[in-house]
Order: structure tokens, then C-alpha cells, then sequence
């Protein structure tokens, strides 16, 4: 008897709970079309363009996430309906993921341009750090194939106009696990130097009809190897004084990121570029798009076009569709209109205002008519009918015929030198032509910046550890202290009050 | 005895004459209340068996496919994963050895460290300096294991390169030492195991601490009384009493070395060590099965169901390390009152 209020009581609780939450969901679902938070996952080759475009989503008040685990990763996670959207490179059947994204339905949605960097650590002979390497695409192929395995090579002095490196073994950085970039990096591989790398990819038992997105099922695959599990990682590794006579590839957003050198690739048009914005879509209009809009990329592999940079493509992010292959709309594709909500206002967002910064990270914008393609997928999602994108109303500087900010390429230092010494001996630089190439910085002769690496602004700036030190140690402590404090102070009051 | 007693309590039936007072029948009538609380603990306790079963059930499930595949046999005593080539080839032995030898440096870390502090604890410091250094010790179990992993990739890789050289050079012809030419020394599994055995060192202080605590005061006295110095007292008494929770803590600590996830998925490239290839535990490479999980997560179907055969194998390992080394810690005369 006793308990019988108590028991009320509770059931009056209990009760006005249920009905809270009963409340909050039928709001949640009966506003219909207030944007929902989205989820995706995917590539790490578009990470840096995400990060903006991810705060500036917040910012607006939508909410999205983006985990960075790698195309395959993110291409599967979408075919399981674990992600609402998936950011990649390349389509599923090039990732042997076929089929996992049928069941679902899905459409490829152009994002950004972008370009894998080749970075590498190396000294000369004197023991001065090089930062104008060069290398032609067969020597990339070469070197990642284990077909050149030292630095001294004279593949890579041919590339350098005679500069030759120390005796050092090349060490080999890539990617642990499934890898979209490494499904890209090696498709240029094999595209460009087929006869080495047919039967490197035999011997290591890699498959050759889809894209090799892992190659630590074969470690042994150059002979010095070292493999780190995300861009950041590898991009710090190299940069790091550990990462000397190393060698890998990575997007080059994050070569600006933690200021690490890359490498001049010579095109098929026989001129050396990095991959800044103007590169990258001086190549991408050799890209040939499919009707699904995923892109063929030997064009751009071995585009002529004297700016191209060869290892460019185009990113994607990979929305729910309509299971059918022509897909003439996809709308009420997601069961949750919140979701198709904040995915077409974000999508309309990167179409134009998110491709304004990308050039200053190591990107470069879409061009207008996938701009274009970007407002035709929202429409197909809405189904409403298409937005036409115009200069007024799309702030995508490829629209005003630029690409803007930090998209112009640097001069090559080396360019108009005629042979560089081995830097030998007293450690001068013999140049030989109009320019020289040495210890301190290097002199242009085409009356762009002094400093071809500080061309560009970059955009983050690494974390440096060093600098705030003393305070971080301190507030740790703080931080640390803390509980101790509180704690001896309640148990001295405890002494206190206790008697005796 | 007369049997006048009116205030003696009910015999019960037939007392034996002359025995006196026999032992009363306890008839316990649980309250409404002790019964729902009764049921509640036993329903807790029992719902962690049935969590852990259906942890157990739900790995075995998923692994089934890439086993079936693959065959128990070669899934055990394999070590290359391969998913790319046809058919699929899996196992997981490359994963263990790195695993075991991560907990093992680990392990070998943290014993002699964490006696040491436990020592230092029980024996040596003042009652109030104790307390802070248990709660100085317990916060290391408190740093999330990512922050001791980025410190370690970050900071500790770059200065235990000289000991790894060191030792290399000097002790290369022991052959876990042996590294090859020209090897990169960062990404280790020494460095690995370094770093795990801090993440081990406060459970590992935390048990021996209160098997030292435990140690009978009068044995100890009389250690000291007979002229022993301190550390004679240590010796002779502390430390042979508290070896059974010495060897049960370590073993603990093992089972969480070997299940440490986060740190060794940053610090190690995660690539399976082959069988075929002699172990160089200062040289990059090595791959612990969590670390691996953690990094493969996102992969195809069948990658997964491999992953979850692996971690099934992990999940016996640590449960029957664990289980062991409650059982020496039960059965030792330290152990006796200590709960793990």
C-alpha cells in the first residue's frame, strides 16, 4: 500500500515522458521538409575541399559530416546505407565494387577538380634539401613500380638537366589499406608506362581489370616500402626529417598543407608543371565523361596540353538515385525529406560559392558546365526543373573565366638552366645558363615570384608545436591539477568536520 | 535449562538433550523490495554474461563467410590477407604475431615500472603523498588512448630513433634485434609497445598496489624487527607475498595490451607480417589485429567478414588471458581478497 503514490507518481513521469518524445518525433517527421543532418564518408582525395565546405555548411546552419576513409570505404558504407552520401573518384565498377551501390541507386555528382601530387624528401650530394625536382611520367611509373630503386638513377638525373642525386635507396611511401588515390595514382601508372607496369602488377598477383586500390596485400611490391594510413599522415612523414630519401604521392592540397615539395611532372607535351588550379583543368578538359558523368581519364593521362598536369581528375560526391540505370529523376530517392533538403541546398552551395577557395587549397573549381551538371543532379533529386547557372548567379570563378585565387602556376626554376651540378665539393652551384639553382632560393627568370613555393597562399597553416609550448604544458598541468586540488580540499574538509 | 524459560526462542523440534542450543533455522521472508532488488543485480550480472555470448555469437556469424572461404586451418596459420586476387586469400597469423609481440614489449615495459611505483606507493610514501600518486597514476588510465597514439607518432617516434639505432648496432645479433639495411627505424613495433605500455602501466600498478596493500603488517614488522633494512623487508616479505598479484596484473595488462586499438592503428603500417620473413620488432612494418580492424573497417563485405573472423580470434585470446590471470590472482595468497 505504501508504494501506491510512489507508484503514481512514477507512472505520471513516465508517462509525461512518453508523450515528450511522442511529441518531439511527430515534430521531427511531420515537418517534413526541415533540413536533417546528412552523413557521408569517403574519399580522402577531396578531404581539404570538405573540411570548408563542411564548416561553412554549419555555419549556414545546415549539418553535414564528412569521414575521410577512403573511396572504397566510403563507396561501401553508401551501398549499406550506412552513409547518406559517399565521396569519390572513381565509379564503383573501377573500385571492384560492383554492384554494391545497385540495390540502392545511386548518381555521380561532380564536386571539385583535383590532382594527386607526387611529394618526396631529398637532399643533393651537399647535403642542400631539393625542391625543384623533376620527373617525367615514365620515371613516376618507374620509381613506384620498383623499377628504380635509387636516387642516383640516371632516369631521374636525365629529368633534372644532369643533377645527380646521392646513392640513397628510394623508399616508397603509400597508402596502408583501400585506397581511391592509389586506385588513381596506379591507373596513371599503368596508363603511362604499360610495359612496366603489366608485369610488375603479375608478379604481385594485382588485379588488372579494375583499379589496384591496395598494394599492402603485396608489401613487397618495390623493394623499400613504407606504408601510413591517411593523407595527413604521409604528407607529415615526408615532410618530417624521418621521411628523407622518400618518395609518395598524395592530393596536393596537403603538399600546401604541411609545406612539403612536390614534384614537377613532365606532360606529354614535354613541359614540366605542379598541379595548381590552371594545371589541373588544362588537363581536365581532356577528360572524357561518361553519361553517368563518371569520367575516362588516359586524355588526361597524356593530355598535350603544354599546362596540363597528367594526374588530375575529377572528384565526386555519390548520392541516393532511382535504382534504374537511366535515371530520369530521382526524387523521394531518400525516405527522409530532411535529408534530400539539406543535400540539394549543400549541393548548390559547392556548385558555385564552395568552388570560390579551391584553387587556394589545391583544388581547382568546376568548370561551368559541370557547375551545370551539379544543378541538374539537384533537380533530378527534387524534381523540379533544372536551375540555369549563369556568372549572376553562381559565384564559381570559372564562370568569370578564371579560377581564381592561388590557381596560377609558379615559374619552373629550372627551366631556362642549362645543366645543374651535382652541388660537389665546395658546395657552389654550377649553373650554367640564365638562371642557377642552389642553396638559398632560386632566381626566376620569368619575372613571376622569387619564391615559386610561396606563389600561392596557403590556405591552413600546419600545426606548429614548438611555438606555443610553454603555454599548452601549462594549461595542461592546469587542466591536470585540478581534480587533485578539489580532491584534497574535499578531504580535508572531511578531516575537519569529522570529530576527533 | 529448566524449560520455563519463556523467553528462550522456539526449540525447534526434538533438541537432543544436553546439547544446548543447537543453530536456529534461519527462515529468511524477503521483502517485496529485497526481491526486486534481488532480481535487478542478478538480472545486471547476468545480462553481462548474455552481452558478452552475444558479442561472441554476433563475430561468428559475421566471420562465417570469409572462414567457410577460407578454411580454419589456413585462416589460422596464414599470414598474408589478400582480398584482391581470386580466390580471396586470408589469414590471420601474420596479424597475431605482431599482436602478441606489440603486447609482449608492451608488457616487458610496464611490469618492472609499475611494481617499482606500486612499491613506491604502499612503502615508501606518506599517506597523503599516496594519495596523489594514485590519482596521478589513475589519470594516465584517463588520457584517451588517441592522444597517447598521436603523441607517439608525433613526437616519442622521432626521439626513440637513437635507442632503436642503438640497439640495432649493438645488440643486432640477437635476432629480434636484427634490422635490415638501410630499414627505416620509425613505425615500429618496439615504439608500438612503448607506447601501449604506458596505457598499460596504471591497471598494472592498480592491481599490484592493492596486493602490496594486503600485505600483512605483522609479517612486515617482523621483517623489520629482526634488523632488516626496508628494502631487505621488500624483499623478503612484500614481493613474495604479492606474486601471484604481480603475475595476475601483468597478465591483465596483457589482455589490454592486446586488445589497445587506437594508438598501434597510428603508430604501426598495419601491414601483416609474413611468416616467411624474420621478425625485426625495431624496423617498420608489423600489424596488431585491432589496429588492423580499426583501419580496414571500410571495405567490401567480404574484407569485413575477415576482419570479424580476426577479431573473433582476438576475442578468445583476451578472454582466456583475462580469465587466466583472474584465476592466479584468486588462487595466490595475496589474491584472496583482491577482485579483479
Amino acid at each position: 500500500m505504501r508504494a501506491h503514490p510512489i507508484r503514481r507518481r512514477a507512472a505520471a513521469a513516465f508517462t509525461a515522458v512518453a508523450l515528450a518524445v511522442i511529441a518531439s518525433v511527430g515534430a521531427a517527421t511531420g515537418a517534413g521538409a526541415s533540413p536533417a543532418r546528412i552523413n557521408g564518408q569517403g574519399s580522402s582525395y577531396v578531404a581539404l575541399a570538405m573540411q570548408q565546405w563542411v564548416a561553412d555548411a554549419q555555419t549556414s546552419g545546415l549539418q553535414v559530416n564528412y569521414l575521410p576513409t577512403g573511396s572504397p570505404g566510403g563507396l561501401t558504407a553508401f551501398g549499406q546505407s550506412l552513409a547518406d552520401f559517399a565521396g569519390t573518384e572513381a565509379e564503383f565498377s573501377a573500385l571492384s565494387s560492383q554492384g554494391v551501390g545497385d540495390t540502392r541507386g545511386y548518381q555521380y555528382v561532380p564536386s571539385v577538380a583535383g590532382a594527386v601530387a607526387v611529394m618526396y624528401n631529398v637532399q643533393d650530394t651537399a647535403g642542400r634539401k631539393v625542391d625543384y625536382l623533376h620527373l617525367s611520367r615514365r620515371t613516376i611509373a618507374r620509381i613506384f613500380t620498383g623499377d628504380i630503386t635509387t636516387w642516383s638513377d640516371p632516369a631521374i638525373s636525365a629529368d633534372n638537366k644532369g643533377l645527380v642525386l646521392p646513392d640513397q635507396p628510394i623508399n616508397v611511401v603509400y597508402r596502408g589499406g583501400q585506397s581511391g588515390t592509389t586506385g588513381l595514382f596506379y591507373d596513371f601508372v599503368a596508363n603511362v608506362a604499360p610495359d612496366v607496369f603489366g608485369p610488375w602488377a603479375q608478379r604481385n598477383s594485382f588485379p588488372t581489370s579494375v583499379r589496384i586500390i591496395q598494394l599492402d596485400s603485396s608489401p613487397g611490391f618495390v623493394p623499400k616500402s613504407q606504408a601510413f594510413q591517411g593523407s595527413d599522415q604521409i604528407a607529415q612523414f615526408i615532410g618530417g626529417g624521418q621521411g628523407l630519401w622518400s618518395i609518395g604521392y598524395d592530393e596536393f592540397g596537403y603538399a600546401k598543407t604541411y609545406d612539403v615539395p612536390a614534384a614537377w611532372v613532365q606532360n606529354a607535351a614535354g613541359e614540366s608543371v605542379l598541379p595548381y588550379a590552371e594545371n589541373i583543368s588544362a588537363a581536365l578538359e581532356s577528360a572524357a565523361l561518361r553519361p553517368d558523368l563518371s569520367q575516362e581519364l588516359s586524355g588526361v593521362y597524356n593530355s598535350t596540353n603544354p599546362i596540363a598536369y597528367p594526374i588530375s581528375a575529377y572528384s565526386y560526391i555519390v548520392t541516393q538515385c532511382a535504382v534504374s540505370a537511366d535515371r530520369p529523376t530521382c526524387r523521394g530517392a531518400y525516405s527522409n525529406p530532411g535529408i534530400t533538403e539539406t543535400l540539394t541546398s549543400w549541393l548548390r552551395y559547392i556548385a558555385c560559392e564552395g568552388q570560390v577557395n579551391m584553387a587556394r587549397i589545391g583544388y581547382s573549381p568546376l568548370p561551368p558546365n559541370l557547375s551545370q551538371e551539379v544543378a541538374n543532379s539537384i533537380a533530378r533529386l527534387t524534381g523540379a526543373a533544372p536551375e540555369q547557372l549563369t556568372q549572376a548567379n553562381c559565384a564559381n570563378p570559372r564562370f568569370g573565366g578564371s579560377v581564381g585565387d592561388g590557381g596560377a602556376p609558379p615559374v619552373d626554376p629550372i627551366k631556362n638552366i642549362d645543366a645543374i651540378g651535382s652541388g660537389s665539393g665546395t658546395g657552389e652551384t654550377a649553373a650554367g645558363g640564365t638562371g642557377s639553382v642552389g642553396g638559398k632560393g632560386t632566381t626566376s627568370s620569368g619575372g613571376g615570384s622569387t619564391d615559386w613555393r610561396r606563389v600561392a597562399p596557403v590556405a591552413y597553416v600546419g600545426p606548429s608545436i614548438a611555438s606555443s609550448n610553454g603555454i599548452a604544458v601549462l594549461a595542461l598541468l592546469l587542466v591536470m591539477a585540478v581534480p587533485l586540488v578539489v580532491g584534497g580540499i574535499l578531504a580535508r574538509r572531511r578531516r575537519n568536520g569529522t570529530p576527533g | 535449562m529448566s524449560g520455563i524459560d519463556l523467553q528462550d526462542p522456539p526449540t525447534p523440534p526434538s533438541p537432543a538433550p544436553g546439547a544446548g542450543r543447537t543453530k536456529r533455522v534461519v527462515t529468511e521472508v524477503p521483502s517485496v523490495v529485497d526481491r526486486r532488488f534481488n532480481a535487478i543485480t542478478m538480472g545486471a550480472g547476468i545480462s553481462v554474461l548474455v552481452l558478452l555470448l552475444l558479442v561472441g555469437a554476433f563475430l561468428l556469424i559475421q566471420s562465417s563467410d570469409a572462414i567457410s572461404q577460407t578454411g580454419i586451418l589456413r585462416f589460422l596459420t596464414r599470414t598474408e590477407w589478400r582480398t584482391d586476387v581470386q580466390p580471396p586469400a586470408i589469414g590471420v597469423l601474420g596479424l597475431l604475431t605482431g599482436t602478441v609481440l606489440v603486447a609482449v614489449v608492451a608488457v616487458l615495459f610496464a611490469v618492472p615500472l609499475s611494481v617499482f611505483c606500486a612499491l613506491a606507493i604502499t612503502e615508501y610514501s606518506t599517506a597523503r603523498r599516496r594519495k596523489w600518486l594514485i590519482g596521478v597514476v589513475d589519470l594516465l588510465a584517463a588520457v584517451p588512448s588517441l592522444l597517447f597514439g598521436l603523441w607517439g607518432f608525433l613526437y616519442l617516434s622521432d626521439k626513440m630513433i637513437p635507442i632503436s639505432t642503438w640497439l640495432s648496432q649493438n645488440l643486432g645479433f640477437i635476432p629480434f634485434f636484427h634490422t635490415e639495411k638501410n630499414a627505416s627505424l620509425t613505425g615500429s613495433i618496439f615504439i608500438a609497445g612503448v607506447v601501449v605500455a604506458l596505457m598499460v602501466l596504471p591497471i598494472i600498478t592498480s592491481v599490484t598496489r592493492e596486493v602490496f596493500s594486503q600485505t600483512p603488517p605483522g609479517e612486515k614488522e617482523a621483517a623489520l624487527a629482526l634488523g632488516g633494512t626496508r628494502w631487505g623487508m621488500i624483499r623478503s616479505v612484500v614481493l613474495p607475498y604479492g606474486r601471484g598479484g604481480i603475475i595476475g596484473g601483468s597478465m591483465l595488462g596483457l589482455g589490454r595490451a592486446l586488445g589497445e586499438t587506437i594508438a598501434v592503428a597510428l603508430l604501426l603500417p598495419q601491414v601483416p607480417q609474413r611468416i616467411g620473413d624474420s621478425i625485426h620488432i625495431l624496423q617498420n612494418g608489423g600489424a596488431t589485429v585491432s589496429g588492423f580492424i580499426a583501419n580496414r573497417a571500410g571495405a567490401d563485405a567480404f574484407t569485413v567478414s575477415g576482419l570479424m573472423a580476426a577479431g573473433l580470434v582476438l576475442f578468445i585470446i583476451t578472454l582466456a588471458t583475462n580469465m587466466i590471470a583472474s584465476v592466479v590472482v584468486a588462487r595466490s595468497r595475496s589474491g584472496a581478497g583482491v577482485d579483479l
